[in-house]
């Protein structure tokens, strides 16, 4: 597990940028009139593009896959929620960011969870 | 085997890569390859060289032949190599054509590899060509993975990242293994993306 405060600040950041960016991107692209699954593909693939490029702008200074792929999946599910719910109904920018920010974090605890299951010698090879 | 795209796409790299990777990435991986790197002992082939971000991680004063598809990468690794205070070489040669005899190294390293070579079994079996036998396989490298989402987006990633750089969803100890090598441990770094395998050449 990582231990360094500095990259940990590094993973935290990246994810919620990822989900806050996607959440208030996908909410501007998306039209009210969409069908909700419509919406939760199309913001789900979107975020997903804002979490990847959020993680590359991030990863010289704080790793590699380390940060892209929680990015890149924090991108994902806000864009899907955010992306959901706003056909659903309304849901104004600061909301999007926000829940997108909350979804980051939520994506990071999960990713932190699984490298802790993860991490270390594989007895299968 | 014609591998002047491969040599084209790192030669471009070679200008960005240590702004890319020379912080960060490096950094967070440091002290797993210092681990993986501690067990250096004997005549050691090291590829691929880059622009010689892993020379740091080396233990002093062993005898290592680092090899790299790029001259601009090799270019920029001159100073690294330079420094490093064993005895080092570093040679332009693609891994599909080494040019060593038989049995020529007792240990064989790689850092973030074999993600890159365009014919991945076929370059694991020149290595298990010139190692010893006995000799030891040490790798550092990223592989697919077999955690959803993370293995979604690797697997929808690699068509833009191959064009780029290096692959995100190859399964390289399968490959380890299908070079006829024996697998003595893997070991993840992060999630079951960045890994360490350690083999034996038959």
């Amino acid at each position: 597990m990582e231990r360094r405060v500095y990259f940990i600040f590094g993973d935290v950041l990246a994810c919620l940028l990822a989900g806050a960016v996607s959440g208030w991107l996908v909410q501007f692209a998306l039209s009210g009139d969409w069908y909700p699954l419509v919406g939760m593909i199309f913001g789900m693939a979107m975020g997903m593009l804002v979490g990847m490029l959020t993680g590359i702008l991030l990863s010289p200074f704080f790793g590699d896959f380390e940060v892209m792929l929680p990015a890149s999946f924090s991108g994902m599910l806000a864009g899907m929620i955010v992306g959901m719910v706003y056909t659903l109904g309304e849901n104004s920018p600061d909301d999007a960011a926000l829940s997108g920010a909350g979804l980051g974090l939520v994506c990071l605890a999960f990713t932190y969870f699984l490298q802790g299951k993860l991490f270390g010698e594989v007895s299968d090879g | 085997m014609d591998n002047s795209r491969t040599q084209a796409k790192w030669d471009s790299a070679a200008a960005v890569f240590d702004l890319l990777g020379g912080f960060g990435p490096e950094k967070r991986w440091k002290p797993h390859k210092q681990r993986l790197f501690s067990a250096m002992d004997g005549k050691i082939l090291f590829l691929a060289v880059g622009t010689g971000l892993d020379i740091p991680c080396f233990p002093p004063g062993k005898d290592i032949t680092g090899i790299d598809i790029s001259p601009k990468m090799l270019e920029k690794a001159a100073p690294r190599v330079t420094a490093y205070t064993g005895q080092m070489t570093a040679l332009q040669m693609d891994v599909h054509a080494l040019d060593f005899p038989e049995a020529t190294f007792d240990q064989v390293f790689t850092s973030c590899t074999f993600c890159s070579v365009p014919e991945p079994i076929e370059g694991l079996k020149a290595l298990r060509r010139v190692l010893k036998p006995g000799g030891a396989l040490k790798m550092f490298e990223h592989t697919g993975s077999a955690c959803f989402p993370f293995s979604t987006m690797l697997n929808v990633l690699n068509p833009v990242f191959r064009h780029l750089g290096p692959e995100l969803n190859r399964n390289t100890v399968a490959n380890v293994r299908e070079a006829g090598f024996n697998i003595r441990k893997v070991s993840n770094v992060f999630l079951d993306v960045v890994k360490t395998i350690e083999a034996t050449a038959p």
